[in-house]
């Protein structure tokens, strides 16, 4: 028996490696973040920050459930993915008389002995990955504390435990699979079968899933405008339209993976550009033979390159949207009206000051007009209208607000989570125009923003920015703003730590006479039913440190998460490309006695492999882009840059995992 | 003019203690036009002859020459390029690609370097017509028949217009009607194409279709018979051969003939 496993890894020497080297890199992820739940000290430290930490352990421990099953369910589709392969060799040796029960436990030896490995490479490698790990959260989370590797003899036999069960389990499952092997008659690889006619049927389904692919991808596009106009008319609710454009999404993009596709393939193979061109006709009907054969594998790899790429997408969008959230609700920081500065201006040491910027506005209740039917017609709320000039100046010091010019009777409306109001081609903004009924005047909407002079907090609604002579004979209540940019130092964060504290609010009534300009707007410090409401003293400290720690932890689960996603969706497709290499071996020796060059047959592999790991990529991107877009747009356009760079970091990482592949076909 | 020459090849494989002689100083040669038989019992060092003419395999010593180039030495490339353009194969297995069209399995080998030649679809039409294949072009190979699939992998072999042709046992797969078929188009060939053609095979009544036969044992050139008269004693004399070879009878020269 000693011999036989002694043989069979040696046989299956580069397969084991990789099946080690992948289960490793996750048991090592795995180990990181448990090390990283249990030290206490790390977490008691970070407690001093902010409260937000307190909460890390339990969503790192719900990543660390999450992970482990994924882990789990990867392992043993590996190993069916493995052991298919030997069935060949295991029928031959049950022909030769070998009982099924001595091949059983050499299998069982063999999983044990592979898992012992994967642990030990895995720990190693895990305790490396954990200080590195609890630097990325800690730099995430902008907490100030040091960090070493982290050495948890705890987590490592909680470890032990868990994976001893799981290969014994897969080398139990293993043994069995022995047992129903055909024994007797040789064993036959799955009939090749014939490459698919191009039927009527088949291409009216190959029709439709274009259909419904682009028709799903138009709606997930528009999705916001058209859930609003399917909420707005008799047929339903809004978030029908989300699971019908999901659902409609799925079934198209399966059909077009089981008949698009192949259609298109078996139609291009006819042409010359094809034909004449060995490469080019080898790898075309490769992908076709593919799609005939993997179509679900395939299809599956999609959707989990779909929802790696979302989930990273995702958390980094969410991080920038917490990070740009922050500048654009409090732009400065300590930003207070009247009331506000009043309250804490005995408090504040001039010399802590920087900076001081004034904002004058003016209240005023405003009617809305967009075309009949469209969102926002008609809408009455207030507005603290803003002069040109004063806007021009405060854009010198606050970042992200866009430069503006104006013509007399102008105005540009800022609006927090403006995605309704947004240009789209479904929804054109043509000749919309505010009306403020107090005191008649009437402006043409220009444009639609979502950033606010000195942050959206200090507002009771939406702003409006008016030409310098509009603003001067605007009649109405004056609501100016005071913004400071304060010193760095102990004295001064204990400053902002007692002002945090304090609640002190301004409110408005939110009177229907009020809102119809029949009665002029009064500020005042006490609440009434309908009141609009803002915080009368802002601070940014405070509010940075809080979105840090949610989302900075967010966006870390979400980076291990898509880490752990992509090995395994990467390891599946390199498993997979390795196993069928094997089998269409034969293949290329033919094409290689033909008189194919070494070039020409590793061009005919770096299209095959390019073209298998780039479709589910290249599919997944776009449908994680349509969705990432759709969360863009309710969290109003943070910006795409760090999904862009996470996402390029997981393309790279995906394309290395493609090279490799590429490079071990190439050797087998 | 002499297409294949063989001189001293010798082909050892392992090494030190563990050392195994396919071919020991084997010399031959074959004149264009000819349609040569190699045939030995198992462990001869046929396939290591014929590996060693396709370029797959390299010899220990000795040398190679085929239609004026010495095989010893080519580079990758120009291993690759020798099949590309002198050579063809008909395999025992068939060796087609299932998924291409038995159009584009015979132009296959046509398209593996640009530029394509011009008269590709001639060519193509030619060939299926002497090989009466001009009704399965579009055709698959699993749609075929096993001697037809085996006529595909002739077209295929001959559509380059190669300086020979090496068949490994191209009768091996198929029924006795089969391969009676294929060996009469592989003789249509030669005779009408003057194609060159180098077949291995263990069967004697494949052989006897040849025009010469050359036995080897112990990877060394053993004997050789040639025809002289009708198909019949050339059969007969290739079964003496045989017994000869396998009942351990001593080398005769090379001028056996019938």
């Amino acid at each position: 028996m000693g011999r036989l496993i002694r043989s069979d890894f040696h046989r299956y020497a580069t397969i084991n490696r990789l099946y080690v080297a992948m289960a490793a890199v996750m048991v090592a992820l795995l180990y990181a973040v448990l090390a990283l739940i249990e030290d206490d000290a790390l977490f008691a430290a970070a407690d001093r920050y902010t409260e937000v930490s307190a909460a890390a352990p339990s969503v790192l421990l719900v990543l660390l459930v999450v992970a482990l099953l994924f882990t789990i369910i990867f392992l043993l589709y590996m190993n069916t993915l493995l052991i298919e392969r030997r069935a060949r060799s295991i029928s031959v040796y049950r022909l030769l008389g070998m009982p099924a029960g001595r091949i059983g436990l050499t299998l069982f030896y063999e999983s044990m002995l592979l898992g012992a490995q994967t642990l030990v490479i895995g720990f190693a490698l895990g305790l490396l990955l954990s200080k590195f790990l609890a630097m990325m959260l800690l730099r995430l989370m902008a907490l100030p504390v040091t960090v070493g590797l982290l050495w948890q003899p705890h987590a490592m036999l909680e470890l032990v435990a868990v994976f001893t069960l799981v290969y014994a389990v897969i080398g139990v499952i293993n043994g069995i699979y022995v047992a129903h092997i055909p024994i007797g008659r040789r064993y036959q690889l799955p009939a090749q079968g014939l490459p698919t006619r191009v039927t009527g049927w088949r291409m009216v389904w190959a029709t439709v899933g274009w259909v419904l692919l682009i028709g799903s991808y138009l709606g997930a596009y528009n999705l916001v405008h058209l859930a609003y106009a399917v909420s707005q008319s008799r047929f339903g609710h809004g978030y029908m339209v989300l699971w019908a454009v999901l659902a409609v999404g799925l079934v198209g993009l399966y059909l077009v993976f089981r008949y698009s596709l192949p259609t298109l393939t078996s139609r291009l193979v006819r042409l010359l550009f094809f034909r004449h061109h060995a490469v080019r006709l080898l790898t075309l009907t490769n992908l076709n033979e593919r799609l005939q054969r993997n179509v679900h594998s395939l299809f599956l790899t999609t959707l989990l390159a779909t929802g790696t790429i979302t989930v990273l997408g995702s958390g980094a969008i969410f991080y920038q949207f917490g990070q740009a959230g922050v500048n654009q609700s409090i732009s400065m920081d300590l930003v207070a009206s009247p009331y506000g500065l009043k309250t804490t201006y005995h408090d504040l040491n001039p010399d802590w000051i920087k900076q001081t910027v004034v904002l004058p506005t003016k209240l005023a209740a405003g009617r809305l007009h967009t075309q009949h039917g469209q969102p926002g017609d008609g809408d009455e709320t207030f507005y603290n209208v803003i002069a040109l000039s004063d806007y021009q100046r405060i854009a010198k010091v606050q970042k992200g607000l866009a430069k503006l010019t104006l013509k007399p009777g102008q105005a540009v409306m800022a609006v927090y989570g403006r995605s309704l109001y947004q240009h789209t081609w479904l929804n054109q903004r043509r000749q919309w125009s505010i009306t403020l009924p107090r005191t008649g005047q009437k402006f043409q909407l220009q444009s639609v923003s979502n950033q606010f002079p000195l942050g959206v907090d200090g507002y009771f609604d939406r702003a409006l920015i008016v030409t310098d002579d509009d603003y001067q004979v605007l009649a109405a209540p004056r609501d100016p703003m005071t913004g400071y940019q304060l010193k760095s130092g102990a004295k001064v964060a204990a400053f902002v730590k007692k002002a945090s504290n304090t609640s002190t609010y301004d409110f408005l009534s939110g009177s229907s006479k009020a809102l119809t300009g029949e009665k002029s707007l009064q500020l005042s410090r006490t609440e009434h039913a309908g009141s609009y409401s803002r915080s009368a003293l802002r601070l940014k400290g405070p509010l940075l440190a809080q979105m840090n720690m949610l989302f900075g932890l967010g966006l870390f689960v979400v980076i291990l998460l898509g880490l752990i996603f992509m090995i395994a969706t990467a390891s599946i497709l390199l498993m997979k490309q390795l196993i069928i290499a094997f089998q269409e071996r034969q293949s290329r020796q033919i094409i290689r006695a033909l008189g194919m060059p070494t070039r020409g047959m590793h061009q005919i592999i770096n299209w095959q492999t390019t073209l298998i790991f780039g479709l589910p990529l290249l599919v997944g991107t776009f449908n994680a882009w349509l969705i990432i877009h759709f969360f863009s747009l309710y969290l109003d356009n943070p910006g795409y840059s760090l999904v862009v760079i996470i996402v390029l970091i997981y393309a790279l990482v995906y394309a290395g995992f493609g090279a490799l592949t590429a490079r071990l076909v190439r050797r087998s | 003019m002499r297409v294949v020459d063989v001189a001293h090849l010798t082909k050892i494989y392992g090494h030190r203690l563990n050392r195994v002689t396919a071919l020991n100083d084997l010399s031959f040669h074959i004149d264009a036009g000819e349609f040569v038989g190699i045939m030995g019992p198992s462990g001869a060092g046929k396939s290591t002859l014929l590996n060693t003419i396709a370029t797959i395999d390299t010899p220990t010593s000795g040398e190679v020459i085929v239609a004026g180039q010495s095989l010893s030495q080519f580079s990758e490339s120009e291993s690759a390029r020798y099949r590309r353009e002198q050579l063809g194969f008909i395999f025992q297995e068939f060796n087609l690609i299932p998924d291409l069209t038995v159009a584009d399995n015979i132009t296959l080998p046509l398209t593996f370097v640009p530029p394509v030649p011009d008269d590709l679809d001639a060519r193509l039409a030619r060939f299926a017509h002497l090989l009466g294949l001009e009704s399965m072009l579009t055709r698959y190979p699993e749609q075929l028949s096993l001697g037809q699939r085996q006529r595909v992998a002739a077209a295929r072999a001959m559509i380059s217009n190669p300086a020979l042709i090496l068949a490994d046992e191209p009768t091996g797969s198929l029924d006795s009607m089969a391969a009676t078929e294929l060996l009469q188009y592989l003789t249509k060939l030669n005779l009408e194409e003057d194609v060159t053609i180098m077949m291995v095979t263990h069967d004697a009544f494949t052989a006897s279709f040849c025009n010469r036969i050359i036995f080897i044992r112990d990877g060394s050139y053993f004997a050789e018979v040639t025809r002289r008269g009708p198909r019949q004693q050339f059969f007969d004399s290739i079964i003496d051969m045989e017994a000869t070879i396998n009942g351990g009878g001593k080398r005769r020269g090379p001028s056996d003939t019938l």
